[in-house]
């Protein structure tokens, strides 16, 4: 028996040992998703981890570069008329999807009315329900949306209800992008590898474990001809495989953030302020926060920044409105520094100088634990009990859009790179709930100015009027402002030319390159 | 013997039925709706009701349960809310790799906790003694999450021997470090209960009878003594490892192992409602199977057990 356990272990030890070469492929990026993808279906893709997997797969109108910018993807040329109501598209004529079908209007009225159809029913449907009878498709009185025309197989004409300036960032998510008629989330589609016709196309696809992409066309010497995403859901280990050489990128966990900035890596450092803002959300429907004062108190009680020093290794910058820096002018908003006396003055004009009990809800999440149990010893600082409130995401989402939490801990992601996104769903009347606005604030001056703002074309009247909501909201306090945050990422020092994006879905890797090693003689 | 099998297998029947319904029923009821993992971050609510319409979900519990168990009939466990595809399919990829995980746990469990119990129970109060339960000690104590990330830290980053994570097309290094980790818990129960057993059994009439005939005492200890400890080990065995079958959520994530566990626990965060039923009954399924195949292995071991049984 002995010599059998001894045989058994030096059998496991040979098979594991030497991990060298796990990397692979060297013309393969190696990546991760920290959740495997909900859906491959443009329409169904509402997740980060669907969006960039449905971002490097299918074509679009448009795509996102790294720097947030809509460029043009299937578009060969565009105009708008000079109403802001009537865009005309002339496509490529020459790009195909995989199966060789080429790329035609067709092809684009088929995926813009599945998006569309209450017989699928899209979440992403809002991203063009503002085509001009797109109301009346809907609502099953019209075969056929009025604003979306086809003059011939490569012009396409969009006709908007009113005009909408970051529309161009629409065509570029990815609920927009096309794929052939054989590939509309079937279940036939499902089951096997969805053909494409993106810049990349789906080799492998090994359920759970990971995602294999080739190049859809070549590209040079240096440039990658593959990408691999494995799903690693653990921070550490996430950390683990990029020190053994097996991933090319990672982002730093804001536990690791002192090892990976100053400890000794072999890794290249970059840092990215993404458009994204966290917040504390403030019901402001429920008493006491449906007093502006309260909720300005509570802005002045809590101390961002040694939050985001403590909290967050310093990576991010602390929020001054909803609107990050880079899509507003003007200077930074700081009326609300840290000044706990000021926060005590506030709570007795309102009637509440003994304080209150207040619930928090978050999901589950250690590091967002963290922050919130440092809020609450500044708010307990000016009498304010918090009692933090930890849920699965299924349970807080529940919560927090039927509006039956006092306040809640979230994040906001970019749908596209506009002042609009972080302003009109997150604030207007209308959004109240699952739209975005989930601390139910209504304020009808507002509303009429998100309004004006979503019509009004690109202009310094349209910069100013950013500025103005930007500055309102942050003054009226709906939320508590915490940060922009600031992703740390740490790259395999064999990559080059890789620029972090700004926004989950703003990498296309066509143009990453890698050291390639020299023929030996 | 094939009786008793029959019995089993029947009463099965009615466990499953229970498992299912009172699975249903908590899902029922635990807060969160299943469509707004569907719908995103920002979402119409007409969109909503159509996707609430759409999935049955305002239909009354009894009527989705026996839409379920209709299906189940068919060998059809629903499509996933979430991803859409069906559950059978993705729980046919999961599950292989589970099982394959909860093999090898045991494995490393069996060998490690009979080596560690035997070699205690052979000089009981013995420094070799003390040693042995001082490690099993440390391996019931040591928490999986711990654990699993020292042996990445060694195995992996500091040795470089061994890939930290993932399922590497089912590569036998791959499951080295997740099986040690998950095992080395039950390892130092079974060495324990081991030790106990064997204790006990040693003490007894034939095994005295067996030293004065002269045997060797490595034959005395796992011929004799061995196979009549081993009940209570099996008991052991046989829930660790049904319990491995059902998912271990903690290892597989760590190890980013692609297995039913994480699929549950996806499912559980995004209320997919088949997806968990599918995953509930699965887990169920293979709990009461090794069970059952405890029975039958104590049967086999101890004659007395199989004519008390039948």
């Amino acid at each position: 028996m002995k010599s059998n356990i001894i045989l058994l272990l030096l059998c496991l030890l040979s098979l594991g040992c030497g991990n060298s070469g796990e990397g692979g492929d060297p013309a393969v990026f190696h990546n991760y998703l920290s959740e495997e993808p909900q859906s491959l279906d443009p329409a169904f893709a509402v997740d980060q981890s669907s969006g960039i997997l449905v971002s490097l797969l299918y074509p679009g109108l448009f795509r996102f570069a790294a720097d947030g910018t809509p460029v043009p993807d299937l578009v060969d040329d565009w105009q708008l008329s000079a109403d802001g109501l009537i865009y005309t598209f002339r496509l490529h004529p020459d790009r195909s999807f995989d199966d060789g079908s080429v790329i035609d209007t067709d092809d684009v009225i088929r995926c813009f009315l599945r998006l569309l159809d209450p017989e699928h029913p899209s979440p992403r449907r809002w991203v063009l329900d503002g085509l001009k009878g797109a109301q009346s498709f809907i609502a099953g009185h019209s075969g056929h949306v009025a604003g979306l025309n086809a003059p011939d197989a490569h012009t396409l004409v969009v006709e908007l209800e009113t005009p909408f300036s970051p529309f161009l960032g629409l065509l570029a998510m990815p609920a927009t992008r096309l794929y052939p008629a054989a590939s509309d989330g079937t279940p036939a589609q499902i089951a096997g590898l969805p053909v494409c016709g993106g810049p990349w196309r789906l080799t492998e696809w090994h359920r759970g474990d990971r995602f294999l992409l080739g190049r859809r066309e070549m590209g040079g010497p240096d440039n990658f001809t593959g990408l691999e995403f494995r799903i690693i859901p653990q921070p550490f280990t996430a950390g683990a495989e990029f020190s053994v050489g097996n991933l090319d990128l990672l982002q730093v966990p804001l536990t690791e953030v002192a090892y990976w900035v100053e400890g000794e890596h072999k890794g290249t450092v970059t840092r990215q302020e993404e458009l994204v803002i966290s917040y504390i959300g403030l019901n402001t429907e429920r008493a006491p926060f449906n007093d502006p004062r309260v909720r300005q108190a509570l802005n002045y009680a809590i101390d961002v920044e040694a939050l985001i020093r403590t909290c967050r290794s310093g990576a991010a910058t602390r929020a001054g409105g909803p609107v990050p820096p880079s899509l507003r002018e003007g200077a930074p908003r700081e009326q609300f520094r840290y000044r706990p006396e000021r926060a005590r003055e506030l709570l007795a004009e309102a009637g509440l100088s003994a304080g209150f009990d207040m619930e928090i809800w978050q999901k589950e999440n250690p590091e967002v634990s963290r922050i919130l149990e440092t809020v609450q010893i500044f708010l307990a600082d000016v009498g304010i009990e918090v009692k933090i409130v930890v849920r699965d995401w299924g349970a807080f989402k529940d919560a927090i859009n039927k509006g039956s939490a006092d306040a809640f801990f979230l994040d906001w992601l970019a749908d596209y790179p506009d002042a609009e996104n972080f302003l009109y769903p997150l604030f207007h009347t209308s959004n109240r709930g699952g739209g975005g606005n989930r601390c139910r604030y209504s304020e009808p001056v507002t509303d009429i100015l998100l309004d004006e703002l979503r019509a009004t074309p690109e202009s310094d009247a349209r910069r100013r009027l950013v500025a103005q909501l930007n500055d309102s909201i942050y003054t009226a306090a709906p939320w508590i402002w915490l940060w922009y945050p600031v992703s740390i990422q740490v790259l395999n020092p064999r990559i080059h030319s890789y620029q972090p994006p700004v926004i989950f879905n703003g990498q296309d890797y066509l143009e990453v390159t890698r050291d390639v090693a020299l023929p030996t003689s | 013997m094939w009786r008793y099998l029959l019995h089993r297998l029947l009463v099965l029947i009615p466990v499953l039925i229970g498992v299912t319904f009172a699975s249903f029923c908590l899902l029922y009821v635990i807060p969160g709706d299943p469509v707004q993992a569907v719908a995103g971050e920002r979402y119409d609510e007409s969109v909503l009701e159509e996707l609430r319409a759409e999935l049955h979900l305002d239909d009354p519990l009894l009527v989705r349960y026996g839409r379920f168990l209709e299906g189940l009939l068919r060998g059809d466990l629903g499509r996933s809310y979430v991803t859409r595809e069906p559950v059978l399919t993705r729980i046919l990829v999961t599950f292989p790799r589970t099982l394959q995980l909860a093999l090898a746990s045991m494995a490393v469990a069996i060998v490690l906790g009979l080596s560690l119990g035997l070699a205690a129970a052979a000089r009981p109060g013995s420094w070799l003694d003390r040693l042995c339960m001082t490690l099993a000690s440390i391996g019931i104590s040591m928490p999986v999450f711990w654990l699993g990330m020292v042996l990445i830290y060694l195995f992996a980053i500091r040795m470089n021997w061994l890939p930290p994570s993932g399922y590497g097309d089912g590569h036998p290094r791959h499951i080295i470090l997740p099986a040690l980790t998950l095992g080395m818990a039950s390892a130092a129960l079974i060495a324990r209960m081991t030790r106990s057993a064997m204790l006990e059994v040693l003490g007894q009439d034939f095994i005295r009878t067996a030293r004065a005939k002269g045997l060797h005492p490595w034959r005395v200890l796992v011929r004799h003594g061995l196979r009549n400890a081993l009940l209570p080990v099996i008991t052991v065995v046989g829930n660790d490892f049904g319990s491995y079958l059902s998912g271990s959520v903690l290892t597989e994530r760590i190890f980013a192992w692609p297995g039913l566990g994480r699929y549950t626990l996806e499912a559980v965060a995004k209320r997919d409602l088949p997806a968990l039923q599918g995953s509930i009954l699965v887990m169920a399924l293979a709990f009461v199977l090794v069970n059952l195949l405890v029975d039958l292995t104590y049967a086999w071991i101890d004659p007395r057990t199989r004519r008390g049984g039948a």
